[in-house]
């Protein structure tokens, strides 16, 4: 399993607790799903380091990312992986190319040359018109590519998806869904998709994992799932799904 | 007072004669300042040595408070916005003081601070021989103790105001924190921190109870414009309504680049 | 009907209440005393005196440097006797109109003043040493002007002049700051160095320039309000008890 994420997750903030292990093999796409509040964008800010184990590990490809006990903790800049924010979080005074190539241009790329790679990314993902573009006047759609294509832009061994299809509307939605489907399967990196609607999270995952009140209370296949719900809310979500 | 429905007009009828006496209540010293004076009288005192000399010294000390002010002021707004430290609460209490404190206690303070007798004062002047009061540096100080709080408030704010994931986003991409300040955060509060500058330096060029009481009055050193105008409201009360003019245009002109920041409506 | 409208009523009853207060005082006789900084002891002694003798009447006293008050008497102030610590700040009064005739009513005498524990300074010769700390007041005020005199008579104008840090706008300034030991020096009226201040200063005497004698004048407004209490004040301080008091307090009679 070296080659793969395992994660064993303690995160304490305030009065909410969250405790969960699991591990990803190399290349695994998986959907993370709950109701609002379970503590799914927690899992994507312990992940990336955002905020600190109170106990647990995080091991990507051999490589430890946090171990309390041990006292390894890497700042986010370190751990290298490729993150999309609920909502996009796009920097509002950057045009959508120099947006994705903001990564490059951190670790040290040549201006000229992450911008022709950020370029590149957008023509990739099919938005290779916005380039010039503040996020501001992109539409929903746009956004989310430039978004992910900023994510993906480093090829990370790791990529977080927080709500990655939340933010657009029901008409835009399947399409994106599929070519979202199709780009994450082109990548070569683990993907962990946090949703909490559950077609997105079948259409885009090949396993779930359901998260409820900071626990882990199931993983499997829709169909696994869906044939012996382990709780409540997997048999109502899986049962409307 | 009840507020029962039944004869608006009274009402707005008390309203508009208070709020039209407000705006004559800050429109006629201003009037005031207008006819009083012959342009000709100001161009005069405009272009008097002395009146050269308080304008360039103004300036100066201004602009060097207000770089000061941003040099201090910014690591610090960013501290009480994003750094969680014991006592913040009370350091920013402290910071904003000086925007409530009477100029000329503030003036004091300093001197009890950085005079000859004050804390500092004394280790400054036999360890390294400063002696602040009465120079342009204790100008510039105390032009910067009651001005940067203004930027320091304003920029926090904005700080406050600015989605934290956004910083968060930048560091999983691999930004330090100074890449992230200055790629993300800096840009991201540009207007406000234009704004808090503008009224940091206004602030610092209007300064005039702290600098007399800990710089004094010393022409081409100490006396800046409001200093120079107090003075000559007691020598030639014509030339301290020139030189006011000459103040109040540079504050109409500043409050013409920041409009739209602070005057969305009408 | 009647209750709307009583909000609006209010505030404008408010307002004339709030004005009325200003008016509607009971009638108590004002004398107005704008008075040289340096008198304030001496003038101050003498209120309780001319208030026992005027029943009724209030001397309300506002002691500012002599530049100030003779501004203050030109823009229109109102004000019923003016006293001035030199000449010049009483004629500017006078071009208003609205002065009487003055006449001088007390002398006083310069000194430098140093901080009590610094003993560098023993004569005038030496505040135009390089690099001491001198406050004058500005060159307006009475003071001020008396002090630049001095310097030219003993020689050392341009020097000491160099060497100064401020420009106070009145006497008072001058001696606080040499007090607190921010200034090394001051050039002030031997009847500032008051009793309270008396154990932090040091004075030395201002040899030479003997012949620069402040003298002090005091005149009551021709647009007095109050014309007789007005001459009554101006009596009593040109008067005997008047130079009682002065000289209790340092000054020289006239």
């Amino acid at each position: 399993m070296t080659a793969g994420l395992v994660a064993d997750i303690a995160v304490r903030r305030g009065g909410f607790a969250l405790e969960l292990q699991f591990a990803l093999a190399p290349g695994a796409t998986v959907a993370v799903l709950g109701p609002n509040g379970a503590g799914k964008s927690t899992l994507v800010e312990a992940l990336a380091g955002l905020v600190p184990l109170a106990r647990g590990e995080v091991v990507l490809a051999g490589r430890t990312l946090e171990r309390p006990a041990a006292r390894v903790r890497l700042s986010p800049q370190e751990r290298g992986l490729g993150v999309m924010f609920q909502g996009y979080c796009l920097f509002g005074h950057l045009s959508a190319r120099d947006n994705v190539a903001y990564g490059p241009r951190a670790r040290g790329v040549a201006r000229a040359r992450a911008r022709a790679e950020a370029q590149a990314w957008l023509e990739r993902l099919g938005v290779g018109e916005v380039g010039d573009l503040r996020p501001a006047a992109l539409s929903g759609g746009q956004a989310q590519r430039v978004a992910l294509a900023r994510a993906m832009i480093c090829r990370p061994a790791l990529l977080l998806l927080d709500e990655p299809l939340a933010a657009l509307d029901v008409s835009a939605r399947a399409q994106a869904r599929r070519l979202l489907a199709g780009w994450l399967a082109e990548a070569a990196a683990i993907c962990v998709i946090v949703s909490h609607d559950v077609r997105d999270a079948i259409a885009l995952a090949d396993e779930l994992l359901v998260v409820e009140a900071g626990r882990l209370t199931a993983r499997g296949t829709a169909d696994e799932l869906r044939a012996r719900p382990p709780t409540d809310y997997v048999a109502a979500v899986l049962g409307e799904g | 007072m009840s507020l029962k429905p039944g004869r608006p007009g009274h009402a707005n009828l008390a309203i508009g004669l208070l709020a039209g006496a407000a705006v004559v209540f800050f429109a006629l010293p201003l009037v005031g300042l207008l006819v009083r004076v012959a342009p000709a009288e100001v161009w005069r005192q405009l272009t008097a040595p002395a009146v050269q000399t308080a304008l360039r010294l103004s300036l100066t000390v201004s602009l060097t408070a207000a770089g000061l002010s941003l040099l201090l002021g910014l690591p610090l707004a960013y501290a009480l916005a994003r750094l969680p430290f014991p006592g913040r609460g009370l350091a920013r209490a402290l910071v904003t003081l000086p925007m409530v404190l009477p100029p000329v206690v503030g003036g004091t303070a300093l001197l009890a601070a950085f005079g000859r007798r004050g804390l500092l004062g004394g280790p400054l002047e036999h360890g390294l021989g400063v002696i602040l009061p009465y120079t342009t540096g204790a100008a510039v100080l105390a032009a910067t103790f009651v001005a940067a709080p203004f930027l320091v408030i304003t920029v926090e704010g904005a700080l406050r105001g600015l989605d934290p994931r956004l910083e968060q986003a930048a560091a999983t991409l691999g930004a330090s924190r100074l890449r992230i300040v200055a790629t993300v955060v800096l840009p991201a509060i540009r207007p406000s921190l234009v704004a808090g500058l503008a009224l940091c330096w206004a602030r610092a060029l209007g300064e005039f109870g702290a600098t007399i009481t800990f710089a004094g009055n010393l022409q081409g050193r100490t006396q800046t414009m409001p200093l120079a105008v107090y003075e000559a409201l007691h020598t030639s009360p014509d030339g301290a309504v020139a030189l006011s003019l000459i103040l109040l245009a540079v504050s109409l002109a500043l409050l013409a680049a920041l409009r739209g920041h602070f005057f969305k409506g009408g | 009907m009647t209750r709307p409208r009583s909000a609006a009523r209010r505030v404008v009853l408010l307002g004339a209440l709030t004005l009325g207060g200003c008016s509607g005082a009971p009638a108590e006789r004002v004398v107005h005393v704008a008075a040289a900084m340096s008198l304030k002891e001496a003038f101050t002694d003498l209120e309780a005196g001319f208030e026992a003798q005027h029943p009724g009447v209030d001397v309300v006293f506002n002691f500012a440097g002599s530049q100030t008050l003779a501004a203050q008497i030109v823009a229109g102030a109102p004000a019923d006797v003016f006293a001035s610590a030199d000449r010049a700040q009483m004629e500017r009064a006078a071009a208003s109109s609205r002065m009487q005739p003055a006449r001088v009513f007390a002398r006083n005498k310069l000194v430098i003043v140093t901080p009590a524990n610094d003993p560098s300074i023993q004569g005038p010769a030496d505040l135009s040493r390089a690099g001491l700390r001198l406050i004058l007041a500005g060159e307006t005020v009475p003071v001020g002007a008396y002090a630049r005199e001095a310097l030219n008579r003993l020689g050392v104008r341009e020097a000491a002049l160099a060497n100064v840090v401020s420009n106070e706008e009145n006497v008072r300034g001058v001696v606080g700051k040499v007090a607190t030991g921010e200034a090394d020096a001051g050039i002030v009226y031997a009847t500032d160095v008051t009793a309270e201040l008396a154990d932090k200063l040091r004075t030395v005497t201002l040899a030479g320039a003997d012949d620069v004698v402040p003298a002090y004048e005091i005149a009551a407004l021709a647009d007095s309000r109050q014309p007789e209490l007005a001459a009554a004040f101006v009596d009593l301080v040109a008067g005997p008890a008047g130079a009682a008091a002065l000289g209790k307090r340092g000054f020289l009679p006239p």
